[in-house]
């Protein structure tokens, strides 16, 4: 069977701090609609490799990337490191959730409101009609419809977390990253958000960064292992899904 | 002696040390001001102001005062505010530069000038500011001389380092995932700064602007080499001299020929502590509303 054509792919990518090598040589396919997750000890360069795709890499000093990332944004190939690509562009259609919940302190309303009328140029009042739209998507819309206007500081945990994943799909990207973003969260919250990934998955390709090693078995439809910057193996999902199978490998690559 | 108990006497003896420090500083300040307050409370009045002018009279301007701190208060209230307008958009905006835009290289040799500037004893800036007049009425203007805006000038020359530079720390204090946030959502560096960095940094810059305020109304080595001068009316224009509460307060302290000429310098300094506290007041409601608007 012939695979679908990806949305992004990178072929050897490199990227350096300085003279310090932190990935090196990476090759990776992600389709549309598809789950892909990273796993990797730490300092193996997981963080590194998201960033690589929405270039933001670029905001620390002594950075430099070479080989070839690129998007298929609107039937078209765009090469993201080209000359005077447009890097706002790229970041809206890639859209990216931290570590931990990074929220404005600010009101519920205007964390979702800032990104669009200030990167998306639009009124108050049509950015306002995306709210509604971005909440439910996350299945905050009932929990925080009556307080839009608190500090979003006052919301749980999760609750942020699901927050910033609103703030990122109110943009209307085309690819999410994820970042250990259930790594500051409780059992439940994680839970809650882990389920919410599955049902986004269908409309967004996602390439998740993780350290545990069950939720990569909940969620991915395929895993790639980094070590010291280099990819050194992919799992189908019948492969890590056989437990002591996957146990076997983890032992190996941590 | 076992390693626990070493360490537990260890833990005992910094915290007295760090408490009997902070109480120490808390003492110092309230003697001072509890000294300013016991000899300086008794002189404040409409006439340590104004003198025997009527002080509605005073205020619109309508007749000269001649022995109140009118003239110096308003002096010292002008060269502040005028200051500060020059010192703190140039301060904070070569704050946000070297946080966000510069490179590492240019970072640190700007941030050696900065720290270099910061160290400038204030006489040698004095000096700088009438030697800048001295060169322009040999070149330039002939009937150049001392005045209100030159002592501003170098009034802002003199607070400008430190509003750079706790700019800057306030900005490079933020957490890296805030900083990568605008980036993440497509903001490009400026609205990054302007929407995210600057509004979260307020407080840090604030401080900034504080220890600013507070240093420009007390300096007195700069305007006395630049336009102060021991009795002047209202400074008519930006080019004329002036007067000012610091340097009252030491011309009076110097010189007073009768007890209560020096208790009008306590009250001048307890005049002096009260416009610094009014303008931290005003710095501090400023910051906060602008912080509640960018909130909502």
């Amino acid at each position: 069977m012939a695979l679908p054509e990806p949305i992004l792919e990178m072929r050897d990518v490199t990227v350096r701090f300085d003279e310090k090598i932190v990935l090196d040589r990476i090759n990776l396919r992600l389709g549309p609609g598809e789950l892909v997750m990273v796993v990797g000890p730490s300092g193996s360069g997981k963080t590194t490799l998201l960033r690589a795709v929405n270039r933001l890499n670029e905001e620390y000093p002594g950075s430099a990337t070479h080989g070839l990332v690129r998007v298929r944004l609107g039937g078209h190939w765009l090469d993201c490191y080209a000359e005077n690509f447009p890097l706002t562009d790229l970041r809206l259609r890639v859209g990216m959730v931290f570590q931990n919940p990074n929220v404005l302190p600010f009101s519920i309303q205007k964390n979702l409101t800032l990104p669009l009328c200030v990167a998306l140029g639009m009124s108050k009042v049509e950015a306002a009609q995306r709210v509604q739209r971005a909440l439910e998507d996350v299945w905050l819309w009932e929990e925080v419809k009556d307080r839009l206007r608190h500090s979003a500081l006052t919301l749980s945990g999760g609750q942020q977390q699901r927050l910033c994943l609103a703030r990122v799909l109110a943009l209307d990207p085309a690819i999410l990253l994820l970042d250990e973003p259930t790594a500051s969260l409780d059992f439940k919250a994680t839970r809650k958000i882990e389920a919410l990934f599955q049902s986004l998955k269908e409309r967004y390709a996602i390439l998740a960064v993780t350290h545990s090693l069950s939720q990569m078995r909940r969620l991915a439809d395929r895993v790639l292992i980094l070590r010291g910057g280099h990819l050194v193996s992919e799992l189908s999902r019948a492969e890590f899904q056989n437990q002591a199978n996957c146990l076997e490998i983890m032992e190996e690559f941590f | 002696m076992t390693a626990t108990q070493k360490h537990s006497l260890a833990d005992t003896a910094t915290t007295a040390f760090c408490w009997s420090a902070a109480a120490l500083t808390g003492v110092a300040v309230l003697a001072v001001m509890g000294f300013l307050i016991f000899r300086g409370a008794g002189t404040l009045g409409l006439e340590l102001f104004f003198g025997q002018t009527p002080w509605w009279d005073a205020l619109t301007g309508a007749r000269p005062v001649f022995d109140g701190l009118w003239s110096a208060l308003a002096g010292t209230l002008i060269l502040v505010v005028l200051s500060c307008l020059m010192a703190v958009p140039v301060g904070i905006a070569g704050g946000v530069y070297l946080s966000v835009y510069a490179s590492r290289r240019y970072q640190s040799m700007t941030g050696f000038a900065v720290d270099l500037m910061a160290g400038i004893p204030s006489i040698v800036m004095g000096l700088f500011g009438f030697s800048m007049i001295v060169v322009l009425r040999h070149a330039l203007f002939p009937h150049a001389k001392t005045c209100l805006l030159l002592a501003a000038v170098c009034i802002a020359l003199l607070i400008l380092p430190y509003l750079v530079r706790t700019t800057q720390n306030a900005l490079s204090g933020l957490p890296e995932h805030l900083r990568l946030l605008g980036p993440s959502l497509g903001f490009s560096t400026w609205q990054n700064t302007r929407h995210v960095l600057l509004p979260s940094a307020g407080r840090g810059i604030l401080s900034g602007v504080i220890l600013a305020m507070g240093r420009a109304a007390e300096d007195t080595a700069v305007i006395l080499l630049t336009g102060v001068v021991a009795q002047a009316f209202l400074p008519r224009s930006l080019w004329d001299k002036f007067e000012a509460l610091p340097f009252r307060i030491y011309y009076l302290a110097a010189e007073h020929r009768s007890v209560a000429e020096l208790d009008q310098a306590f009250g001048a300094a307890l005049v002096l502590l009260m416009l610094t506290g009014a303008l931290f007041c005003l710095a501090f409601l400023i910051q906060r509303t602008m912080e509640h608007r960018w909130k909502k």
